[in-house]
């Protein structure tokens, strides 16, 4: 799967190429309009993220291209520009998701994958985890064709989790997922532990659940063999 | 009382005084003016007597006789001659008020008396006017006059009532459009009121160029809030993203992915304090529209939901009293959520272990409240008046002292008004005081 990503930081593009690499991704960038416009004449990209304050213009610019030229790819915004009015006119002009800076990775992969299966509907939607089985799209949880059921909160962290495989998550990090934009003015660490100790009381009356570990000093973190 | 209502009142009693004194004078003046044109009519009248007896002779009213006497039909004048002693005693006023008999009848008249010589013998002219014709006279005068007056009252206090209402018709726009539907943020495009009274014009424009210094006043803060924060967002992206990168790192050992763990939390912080400070500049400036219907019932029904696991885990019971059918319109429902949401968090936050908050609504003719209680450990009185100021108190756990100015701006974006009751260790209330009119029936 090829992305662009167009983004004038060089910082903070060569991380976020760094990581989407690591996830097998196949990256470009472009740190310009007027070179994502050419790159783009040449190329296709499955994803684009767009960062809108750019030095020759307003990234919205390239949203409007694509929706001339019928490219269905998706578009994911990043903007430190957080204004209401900016979030809809690019969600207006087509973009798929509008991802307000400072985002985490974790969650830029997250919306990348989301919009990926609300998009092309792909197959392997349905993680195998121990002895569950997670459907990512249904947001079904079953053992053995049993379903067990976990509150909304509750599967936005474990699949999210899941997305994130390997890798430790901080609770803030999960905590700004499950609520998104309300994360801003609400802040209970011991929420997230809540919800944990639930999903785990939960899961463990089926089958051992020792990939889902807790990471001291940090957070929670799903292992799953590669 | 409203300013034309007191203009109008001071012009009706101000004419009322002066008018009633008039009446209370009226007759005297009257009654003084009929006198004195009776005089001066008796006066003309000698001198015609003298006049004709001049040129006829007195012969021409005695014929003969030593008397002459002449009354109208009616008695209301009568001329007498009559001859006198010399030495005879005369009233030495010349026009006074006596009593006459005339044919028959008495009568009071106003008498005018003078004593004449004619060829070496005394004679005495009188000239009469009948009082009553006097008084007849004067009463009719009064009574055209009172009527007069009557309807120049009227007249005068319809105009006083219609010009003075032109007069502050622009002041009352200026108070209408400037004070009573101006909200903040300011519409600055206005047109100047209409007006040809210098003070108004001056009002108006004094009233616009404060407006608008505050409005540019506040845009700056608003603008400088903004670009900081957004300025801020681009560094802390860029640093979080790069420990989340090393934290990915397999060769990292424990105690160094601790520590990356903290740094990111600290950058969890600022990210969100930025994010509260341009959020709240968001609010202030208004691009939140106010276009949704939203039921506070389903609202904080979806609140308690999400907040379940962390009711049960400290034991806290939740009792949602409030009507399901009320619902609010012209609203916003992400920030209606967030305003609920925060003060739910609070109480949960602040609540004891095995407390309970409770959510109950209260209707007047006016408003309707929406009240959150907890059992919570209260906010002392010195602490009330700061509650909803920028972070003016650390709340620790890594809260920043925004949660309640958000409230605080979102409440004031709706024109909702708080009102925080505490008992130090019993808990807090909180209502939310909504005006009838934002109800959708």
């Amino acid at each position: 799967m090829k992305i662009l990503l167009v983004e004038d930081e060089h910082s903070l593009s060569e991380e976020i190429i760094s990581f989407l690499t690591g996830l097998q991704y196949e990256c470009d960038t472009a740190d310009t309009l007027k070179a994502a416009k050419l790159i783009l004449m040449d190329r296709y990209y499955e994803v684009i993220l767009l960062d809108l304050g750019l030095p020759d213009g307003d990234g919205l610019e390239i949203l409007k291209n694509i929706k001339i030229d019928k490219i269905d790819s998706i578009v994911v915004i990043l903007s430190a520009k957080g204004d209401i009015d900016h979030r809809i006119a690019g969600l207006e002009l087509g973009a798929d998701d509008y991802l307000p800076k400072p985002f985490s990775l974790a969650e830029l992969h997250a919306r990348i994958q989301a919009i990926i299966r609300r998009k092309f509907a792909s197959h392997g939607n349905v993680v195998q985890v121990g002895a569950f089985a997670v459907d990512m799209v249904t947001r079904i949880i079953t053992f053995e064709d049993q379903q067990i059921s976990l509150y909304r909160k509750e599967f936005d962290i474990l699949s999210y989790l899941i997305l994130n495989r390997n890798r430790p998550l901080s609770r803030s990090q999960l905590y700004e997922h499950v609520w998104g934009d309300l994360s801003i003015s609400n802040g209970e660490s011991n929420y997230i532990d809540v919800h944990i100790k639930n999903i785990r009381k939960k899961l463990i009356s089926y089958a051992p659940i020792d990939w889902l570990e807790s990471v001291r000093g940090i957070g929670y973190k799903v292992k799953l063999s590669k | 009382m409203k300013l034309n209502h007191k203009l109008n009142a001071y012009f009706a009693l101000s004419k009322l005084i002066v008018i009633g004194l008039f009446i209370l004078l009226l007759p005297i003046i009257f009654s003084w003016y009929s006198v004195y044109t009776i005089d001066e009519f008796l006066r003309l009248q000698r001198n015609e007597v003298f006049k004709n007896i001049k040129t006829n002779g007195l012969e021409f009213y005695l014929e003969g006789e030593d008397t002459y006497g002449s009354y109208t039909m009616l008695k209301d004048d009568y001329i007498a001659i009559q001859q006198v002693a010399p030495n005879a005693l005369i009233d030495p006023k010349e026009i006074g008020d006596n009593t006459r008999i005339i044919g028959k009848d008495t009568a009071d008249y106003r008498i005018l008396k003078n004593v004449f010589i004619n060829k070496k013998k005394y004679y005495i002219l009188e000239i009469g006017r009948s009082r009553e014709t006097i008084e007849l006279y004067s009463r009719l005068m009064q009574n055209v006059a009172l009527i007069f007056l009557i309807i120049l009252f009227f007249i005068t206090i319809i105009l006083d009532f219609f010009y003075s209402r032109r007069l502050l018709k622009p002041f009352w726009a200026i108070i209408d459009k400037r004070l009573v539907q101006q909200k903040f943020p300011f519409d600055l495009n206005f047109l100047p009121i209409k007006t040809t009274t210098n003070d108004f014009i001056f009002l108006d424009d004094s009233l616009k160029t404060l407006m608008e210094s505050t409005t540019k006043a506040f845009n700056r803060e608003r603008e400088f809030t903004a670009n900081a924060s957004h300025e801020l967002l681009t560094p802390i992206s860029i640093l979080r993203i790069k420990i989340e990168n090393m934290m990915i790192d397999e060769d990292l050992n424990d105690k160094q992915a601790i520590k990356l763990a903290e740094m990111d939390n600290t950058l969890d912080r600022l990210g969100r304090i930025v994010k509260s400070l341009l959020f709240l500049a968001r609010i202030d400036s208004g691009q939140y529209k106010k276009s949704d219907k939203i039921s506070p019932y389903h609202i904080l029904s979806d609140i308690i939901a999400e907040l379940d696991p962390l009711l049960e885990d400290r034991n806290i019971t939740v009792q949602l009293k409030i009507r399901e059918d009320l619902q609010l319109k012209t609203v916003n429902q992400e920030l209606i959520f967030h305003l609920f949401s925060n003060l739910i968090n609070n109480a949960i936050q602040y609540n004891k272990s095995g407390g309970s908050i409770e959510i109950s609504d209260e209707y007047t003719d006016s408003e309707f409240r929406i009240l959150i209680a907890d059992t919570g450990r209260g906010i002392r009185t010195e602490d009330l008046e700061k509650l909803f100021s920028r972070f003016s108190h650390y709340e620790g756990n890594g809260r920043h002292g925004l949660g309640m100015s958000i409230v605080k701006s979102i409440a004031d974006y709706f024109d909702i008004k708080i009102e925080v009751k505490s008992t130090i260790d019993l808990g807090t209330t909180i209502s939310l005081v909504f005006l009838k009119e934002g109800l959708n029936n």
